[in-house]
């Protein structure tokens, strides 16, 4: 069991808990899932229990292209229906999932880092202009996480890159779905999004 | 001079062709009448046509498949074991479920699909009668494929097992199959699956196997009070090849431009087909839904339905013929060449849309 191992299955307890949390926004618990799957399938590669490489890179890959947008539309526009329906999150996640396939086909990796990156500083220009302590904080370990990987930065012998950015998501995501509650009027957009999709 | 290269799909196009002449003629022996003249030439001539534009999209689908399996492919198949094309073949179906549902119930993909129910008739022919557009948003339903590694040959094959499959479910001359129909997709709920009654719309999506539609609350049994009436609710009017295969996108971007604020433009492509703006008036597209009932116009005078047929045959061979020499041609030469089989369908369907309202009118 190395570092990488546990960090995972730290992330993997925060998403996890944010999935099982009603009064989250589908839109977040729906990226949630995606950051869920690529650390559970993280904790199975890094302890050896069962290394799946390539379905571990590829959630990853779908995390940064997909999950992060959709993470910030949900959270920019939380009465949105992809904030609240699960038909239009799905939507997002497939067709943001597909633009990441054909640029990881092409070969253009840093359309994956570039998106997440976009994704969160937008949610911390937002929180900022919100005067939202909680999110602020929250998007701000995001980008951490994600510049102190893309900068391979380590603690050796005690934390790889990999563990900054598990650790700092974990805290950023938790951060964030503590703040985006469903509020009332919320919940009343998403009765007249499935209303009408029901009609 | 290219050299001609045999491939399945070469094989297939007569076979199938064959197939629509012997429904039809078991049709005339059994005294029923499952075919019209104009429907069924205009089925198979929008279905020569999707294979000179799929020629290329489906090579972008196994491409792309090829490259997602090569780089995250996460477990090794062996090719001799009945396990992988059996599980291949669950699971490819599995997700052609979601694929076709997908393709019912978003807007922009029903755009796509449209197509294939545009007919309201349904026989052998109709099967043939399959979009041009489909396969930009179709390959990336079949990804988890790849990712479990299943190889790209195993895809192919299972792809075209899956769609072989559902040739001969487009039939009246088959009734109801006993207990067959519980787990298999049979002619009987696939008539409902092309039917425009209230109970048939969203329903049976499967493409072997009915056993998803069950799973997941998307599955009817055939009425015998009430026979099912095939077709779209708003009816193509149009023996146009060309304008089947757009005739939704137009009405779909007229209608997202009529709307005033994003989120009601969003909804245009990303809603369902039934979505009607709030406050809004209703569009052309849902006012037609909500009212037609109206059948397609009749057929059309006996030279133009002569130059239909002429036309279904040149470009028949012209197919196999482009089908066998693609690979070795440049693929600007190849967009070329399906660009002009396009448009000589358009001008063809254009001059048989003229005369068929002329027709009408007299």
């Amino acid at each position: 069991m190395n570092s990488l191992a546990l960090s995972d299955g730290v992330l993997l307890i925060a998403t996890l808990a944010i999935i099982m949390k009603p009064s989250a926004s589908t839109g977040i618990r729906l990226s949630a899932a995606v950051f869920a799957a690529a650390a559970f399938l993280g904790v199975l590669r890094f302890s050896t229990l069962l290394p799946l490489p390539g379905m571990h890179s590829f959630f990853s890959g779908l995390g940064a292209s997909a999950a992060y947008p959709l993470l910030a539309a949900a959270f920019l526009w939380p009465d949105s229906a992809v904030a609240q329906s699960w038909r239009f999150a799905s939507i997002f996640l497939i067709i943001a999932g597909a633009f990441g396939l054909v640029a990881s086909a092409l070969e253009f990796n840093l359309w994956g880092n570039f998106l997440a990156i976009v994704a969160v500083v937008a949610l911390l220009f937002r929180s900022i202009k919100d005067k939202d302590v909680m999110a602020a904080m929250g998007s701000g370990s995001l980008l951490a996480a994600l510049l102190l990987f893309s900068s391979q930065f380590s603690l050796p012998p005690v934390l790889q890159p990999g563990d900054f950015l598990h650790l700092f998501m974990a805290l950023g995501l938790t951060l964030m779905a503590t703040r985006s509650l469903r509020l009332p009027q919320q919940a009343a957009a998403l009765s007249s999004v499935n209303q009408a999709s029901l009609e | 001079m290219p050299e001609f290269v045999f491939s399945p799909t070469i094989v297939l196009i007569p076979l199938l062709i064959c197939l629509v002449v012997i429904e039809l003629g078991v049709s005339r022996l059994l005294g029923r009448s499952v075919y019209t003249f104009q429907d069924s030439i205009t089925s198979i001539n929008i279905g020569i046509m999707s294979q000179f534009v799929n020629a290329t999209g489906a090579v972008i689908s196994a491409f792309m498949y090829a490259i997602i399996q090569a780089k995250y492919g996460t477990f090794s198949w062996d090719l001799t074991s009945p396990f992988t094309w059996i599980f291949a073949l669950l699971l490819y179906d599995f997700m052609y479920y979601w694929v076709h549902r997908t393709g019912h119930e978003v807007n922009m993909f029903w755009a796509s699909h449209i197509t294939h129910h545009s007919s309201e008739q349904f026989n052998l022919s109709t099967a043939l009668r399959q979009a041009s557009t489909g396969f930009y948003f179709k390959w990336v339903f079949y990804m988890p494929l790849a990712i479990l590694g299943i190889p790209v040959q195993v895809f192919v094959i299972i792809g075209l097992i899956d769609l072989l499959y559902q040739v001969w479910v487009h039939t009246r001359l088959v009734g109801r199959l006993g207990w067959l129909e519980l787990f298999l997709v049979t002619p009987s709920n696939h008539r409902v699956h092309h039917g425009k009654n209230d109970y048939c719309i969203d329903k049976n999506y499967g493409g072997v196997f009915s056993v998803w539609d069950r799973l997941f609350g998307t599955y009817a049994d055939e009425r015998v009070d009430e026979p099912v009436r095939f077709g779209i609710k708003t009816p193509l009017n149009s023996w146009n090849p060309v304008w089947s295969n757009l005739h939704y996108w137009v009405g779909m971007f007229r209608k997202a431009g009529a709307q005033s604020n994003w989120r009601d433009k969003l909804m245009c492509f990303f809603g369902e087909p039934v979505w009607v703006p709030q406050g809004n008036p209703v569009g052309d597209i849902e006012k037609s839904v909500l009212t037609s009932e109206e059948t397609q116009e009749p057929d059309s005078p006996a030279l133009i339905r002569l130059s239909g047929l002429l036309m279904t045959v040149v470009s028949a061979g012209l197919l196999v013929l482009y089908l066998g020499s693609k690979q070795q041609l440049p693929a600007l030469v190849q967009i070329f060449i399906a660009s002009f089989a396009v448009l000589a369908f358009a001008s063809v369907g254009l001059l048989w849309s003229k005369s068929s309202r002329r027709g009408a009118a007299s």
